[in-house]
């Protein structure tokens, strides 16, 4: 254990992601498919799981600046709204600006309600959740519905979105550079079929071959996002709005512009995870209802994630590939393997619960992985409702098991007064 | 601080009553000029008029009755929850002689206004307005119910995507399961169809989501990616019973045939979707499953003002063209005449295609 | 003379905050509505005009009724510092399994209704409970944990429950209606249709006073005194506003917590009893969205009993009138729901405008008096 302890951190993910491979190829091979590592799967899982990291990291914006921010829902509805908009009136890319304005405006409203007139964040939140599928619907009947309506726009729906191009990943998985197709080194391990080592070369290719270049620039978000939080004065100042305002004011950072630039980043995220999900990424086309609930999915991921982007990240990630591999499971054994795969876990669990002598974890633990168990060995296949729950029972099961101390912003929530201590 | 609240309560109150008493008596009646035939109510479902589906099939209805019956018409959709189905309904049977009422989520209130508004037609699209509690009698002489032979028209479409299959594999996309086997029909005549060409094809058949979750019909995303599933695993014609997300099959298709260079096909529903869709997803179309929504809507404001409107159910299917196919975009004109055949037997009752995913 | 003036100044600071709400959000829907291209006036005067006839009324009471119920629900929570977004799963689930054991069991009405309300209360209560539990034991955010068991709640438990629970019947070729077996006419709550009689005259056509309504008073008279008037009540909000004040005045914290969920979920619970009560099943297409709409009442209404049956028929009328300006034709539906986003953000910050300029006003006073006695 200790000697784990004493590998770098980078070290060690890469140590936890091969014994996780190493799992999941090894469980995938009773039910007899290769679904669990495929190129398919670890694609699905980043494109399943980036609005719902946008949603996670524009929650990041606000909390960190003070403001809780639960109309993240009704700011990524603006953001498929204007994105499809955007992008249909002035091409693809306009259409992941345009979104992330639209929602940036439900920010700006958002900002003006807590900070400016210091109402309670929920209730803002809520009436912003409220007002957004409504004026999202209101454009729609206005534009959709009239000037595109001979090509498939209507009340509820927009014409077919334009899509911004793919890229490969140059040496990693054979992408082009300057028009010199370099070598497929993945794609080359992948074919060796070698156990273990083709898998995993397998699901590294999905994550760096043949993604969206909205994919590339949301997963550059994240460490810049880190970087601007953490590494920049920008960063500090707006962290202090959100821990302690009053000590910030003291000394002379102007609270209320922080807060406003925060909510506003943050609603230009969630905006941005709106247009994702509209863009040809994942739907192609706005449709009324689209975002289901993806808003309060990323404010789960958020607290998952100890108020960190490399947190939020592991908890879209984790939402995100159940949810996907469940689409592409047609024969329903992938869901059937994952079951034996939450019981292993689980077992893990109760091991290192019971290393840690936490006496009530193990046990809970271990009657949880013997029932999931059970439930593999009984049946052959698992209910559709099962694999469509399964991504929530893991976040809240891990968080059963995992919240450390979170620790969210002291300040979060807390209505703020210049000047009123 | 208790006592300011109460205030504010009745404040708030007072200032609805003020505004309520202000507004109240400003105008007596509309004053519309006098219509030749009957006033119709149309309540839609959820999502209203301009989804390119169910409801715009009822809006095509009535645009022609007051084309060609000379009617005046009101229309109306729910709230997003159907919170206010019942109102809308009563709505209508106050104002006029026809109400309209689609989707069979319409059922249980369209039989309570129905029965207190005797002297109002009723037709409710997608429900038979059988009282099964007392023994499947009608809820009343002015309470029709228009439901349509789904599994007819899907068994034609599952038959057409087995003679267009090449690698003898096709999928079926429903949108919610569970939903009072409503979907399900559309599964069963598919799967009949496609086994009545070929009885060894392969059939791959997902839904999106399941009841009380209704998020299926409004996931394109979802159901692109199921598509994609299915086209990778070798099925060439999907056809999806799944409103709002079919956007999703239509993308999948396009984008899978573009990228591999492999001719898979799309089949629509409801309406005559190579028309609705966007012009550059239209060639994956090969033909749509019609429901004759129209049709039905005309025809019970018919029954209407001849005076013989049945209670109970019409049954709209194939031999009354209430279901089909499309042929728009001429891809299956090549295989039209074995199309026919079949639905000659379906008409004739040599074939009796079933409702039951199970016994398809 | 100086006790009228403040009287008099008092009445103007607590009008001025719901007028002026009420003026902004009627504005600002008039800018909405003229741009649509509408005719606001004539839109207002529709709205009005329909909700005076006494069968809207019914109609609005009828939708006011779950919404208030699911006002309480989430403004516990809220007095706790909780933030209970599972209203929504929770009173879905009551009421699947309120109506399946309701639809099982035969017995004399009092009894019958009291064990549907009984079943509806506990099923909320204890899945509430639990994301209660997982706050004081493994320090589980109640706001994630609802937000995992709503989804598990619709997605899974709901859809597992109404596959095993669901009675058939129907014809061929014809759609199955769908739900779990229908509660006997004991198991249902009688309309208050003749109780409204006694003061009106007759309620036209097929208008009937849910006899939910009766629940949801008594629901709102409890929830007013034991959290107004009771020792727990007192607990209750001083945990909410400092635990470790209140921990350190002899309140447990956590056991707070859980009381709170618990008692939320088990109000939640009793939400679903307008569609089973007066139904008599649980339909698979179950009226969603109360729990989130129950959360805006709540937060209107500032977490008090009268402020929560202000919310709910400010809301229910405005659900009602959609109807109305459609069959009019002299607004479409979506202003409605952008009407109701207006006045809760409106009302907020009017409320926030007025308090602060009370305090500003009571600390010019304050000063006065303190010059006075200073000269």
């Amino acid at each position: 254990m200790s000697a784990l302890r004493n590998l770098p951190g980078w070290a060690r993910w890469c140590l936890y992601a091969t014994i996780g491979m190493l799992v999941l190829d090894v469980v995938q091979g009773f039910d007899d498919t290769d679904l669990l590592t495929s190129e398919g799967a670890s694609r699905a899982m980043l494109r399943w799981g980036l609005p719902i990291l946008l949603a996670g990291l524009g929650g990041l914006f606000a909390e960190r600046c003070g403001v809780v921010n639960i109309g993240l829902e009704g700011m990524m509805v603006l953001g498929t709204w204007f994105g499809a908009w955007g992008a249909l009136e002035f091409g693809a890319w306009w259409g992941l600006l345009l979104g992330a304005l639209g929602g940036a405006l439900g920010g700006l409203l958002h900002a003006l309600a807590t900070v400016q007139f210091g109402v309670d964040h929920v209730i803002s939140g809520v009436a912003i959740n409220i007002l957004g599928p409504g004026l999202a619907r209101f454009l729609s009947s206005e534009i959709f519905n009239q000037k595109y309506k001979d090509v498939g726009g209507s009340i509820t729906q927009s014409p077919r979105v334009p899509t911004v191009g793919r890229m490969t990943f140059p040496f990693l998985s054979g992408g082009d550079l300057f028009g010199w197709t370099t070598p497929d080194f993945l794609g080359w391990f992948t074919g060796k079929d070698w156990f273990l080592v083709s898998d995993i070369t397998g699901f590294a290719r999905g994550l760096t071959s043949n993604m969206s270049w909205v994919t590339v620039f949301t997963l550059a978000l994240l460490p810049f996002c880190t970087w601007l939080l953490w590494r920049t004065r920008f960063g500090l100042r707006l962290r202090i709005s959100g821990e302690r305002p009053e000590a910030g004011e003291v000394q002379g950072v102007n609270i209320y512009l922080y807060k406003y630039i925060g909510v506003a980043i943050s609603g230009a995220l969630a905006g941005l995870g709106g247009a994702f999900i509209a863009s040809g990424e994942l739907s192609g086309v706005y449709k009324e209802g689209q975002t289901a609930g993806r808003g309060f999915i990323g404010l789960a991921a958020l607290i998952f994630g100890n108020w960190r982007p490399s947190g939020i990240f592991a908890g879209a990630m984790l939402f995100g590939y159940p949810f996907a591999l469940d689409l592409q499971d047609l024969e329903g054994k992938a869901s059937h393997a994952l079951m034996l795969v939450t019981a292993i876990a689980l077992f893990a669990i109760m091991v290192w619960a019971i290393v840690r002598k936490n006496r009530t974890d193990a046990i809970l633990a271990g009657v949880l992985a013997g029932l999931a168990l059970l439930w593999y060995l009984l049946a052959d296949t698992l209910p559709d409702w099962w694999a469509a729950i399964l991504p929530y029972v893991i976040v809240l099961v891990v968080l059963i098991f995992f919240t450390k101390r979170l620790r969210p912003p002291a300040a979060a929530g807390r209505p703020y007064r210049k000047g009123g201590g | 601080m208790r006592k300011s609240k109460r205030f504010t309560a009745m404040a708030l109150v007072a200032a609805f009553g003020l505004v309520a008493a202000a507004c109240g008596d400003d105008k007596e009646s509309d004053g519309t000029s006098a219509p030749t035939g009957p006033s119709v109510g149309l309540v839609f479902d959820i999502g209203g008029r301009g989804d390119q589906s169910f409801n715009d099939a009822a809006a095509a209805g009535i645009e022609r009755a007051k084309a060609e019956l000379g009617i005046t018409f009101t229309e109306a959709s729910p709230n997003d929850d159907g919170s206010n189905r019942k109102e809308l309904l009563d709505l209508a049977a106050e104002s006029s002689e026809v109400v309209i009422a689609v989707g069979f989520l319409f059922e249980a209130d369209a039989a309570a206004v129905g029965v207190a508004n005797p002297g109002v037609t009723f037709g409710v699209i997608d429900s038979a307005m059988l009282d099964f509690a007392n023994g499947a009698v009608p809820y009343g002489d002015n309470i029709a119910g228009l439901v349509f032979s789904e599994q007819q028209g899907s068994f034609l479409v599952g038959a057409a995507a087995a003679l267009k299959s090449t690698t003898g594999q096709i999928g079926f996309i429903g949108g919610v399961k569970g939903v009072g086997g409503l979907i399900e029909r559309f599964e069963a005549g598919f799967i009949a169809g496609a086994h009545a060409v070929n009885p060894d094809i392969e059939i791959v058949s997902e839904y999106i989501t399941e009841a009380p979750d209704f998020d299926g019909f409004n996931a394109p995303d979802r159901a692109r990616d199921i598509a994609t599933a299915m086209y990778e695993g070798g099925a060439d014609v999907v056809y999806h019973a799944a409103g709002g997300s079919g956007a999703g099959l239509f993308e999948a298709a396009k984008a899978y045939r573009d990228a591999m260079n492999i001719n898979v096909w799309a089949i629509g529903v409801d309406s005559d979707q190579y028309n609705t869709s966007d012009p550059a997803v239209r060639d994956v179309i090969l033909t749509s499953m019609l429901k004759r929504v129209d049709v039905a809507v005309f025809e019970i404001i018919k029954a209407h003002i001849d005076g013989k409107v049945v209670g109970g159910p019409t049954v709209y299917d194939l031999s009354v063209d209430g279901v089909g196919y499309s042929t728009t975009g001429g891809f299956v004109d090549d295989i039209v005449d074995q199309l026919e055949a079949f639905k000659a037997d379906i008409i004739s009752g040599a074939i009796v295609v079933p409702t039951d995913p199970a016994e398809a | 003379m100086t006790r009228i003036a403040s009287v008099l100044r008092r009445i103007k600071t607590d009008a001025a905050a719901p007028v002026m709400a009420l003026v902004f959000a009627v504005a600002a829907s008039s800018v909405v509505l003229l741009v649509a291209g509408s005719n606001p006036i004539q839109a207002y005067s529709d709205m009005l005009k329909h909700a005076s006839k006494l069968e809207t009324m019914i109609d609005i009471l009828n939708r006011a009724t779950p919404l208030f119920i699911a006002g309480i629900a989430a403004a516990i929570g809220f007095r706790m510092n909780l933030f209970n977004i599972g209203v929504e799963g929770q009173y879905l689930l009551a009421a699947l399994v309120a109506a399946h054991v309701g639809g099982l069991v035969h017995l004399p009405a009092p009894l019958h209704i009291a064990l549907i309300l009984l079943v509806a209360m506990s099923v909320g209560a204890a899945y509430s409970g639990v994301a209660g539990v997982l706050k004081v034991t493994k320090g589980v955010h109640e706001v994630i944990s609802t937000i995992m068991l709503n989804a598990i709640a619709t997605s899974g438990l709901i859809v597992a429950g109404l596959q095993a629970w669901q009675a058939g019947g129907g014809l061929g070729g014809n759609v199955t209606r769908v739900g779990t077996t229908p509660i006997d006419e004991s198991g249902r709550l009688p309309n208050l249709n003749g109780f409204v009689e006694i003061f009106t005259r007759d309620i036209g056509r097929d208008r009937e006073l849910t006899g939910v309504l009766v629940v949801a008073i008594a629901v709102g008279v409890a929830y007013h005194v034991i959290v107004g008037r009771s020792r727990f009540g007192f607990d209750l909000r001083a945990s909410g506003a400092n635990p470790f004040a209140a921990h350190v005045g002899g309140i447990p914290p956590k056991r707070m917590i859980v009381t709170a969920m618990v008692l939320s979920g088990a109000v939640a619970g009793l939400v679903g009893m307008t569609e089973i009560m007066d139904g008599g099943v649980f339909p698979a297409n179950p009226i969603q969205g109360l729990g989130f709409a129950g959360i805006a009442v709540a937060l209107l209404g500032r977490n008090s009993a009268i402020g929560a049956l202000v919310a709910a028929l400010i809301f229910a009328f405005l659900d009602i009138s959609s109807g109305i300006l459609q069959n009019t034709g002299s607004a479409s539906r979506e202003i409605v729901q952008i009407m109701q986003g207006l006045i809760i953000l409106a009302a907020v910050v009017a409320y926030q405008v007025t308090e602060r300029a009370r305090a500003r006003e009571e600390a010019k006073a304050a000063a006065t008096a303190l010059a006075a006695v200073a000269s």
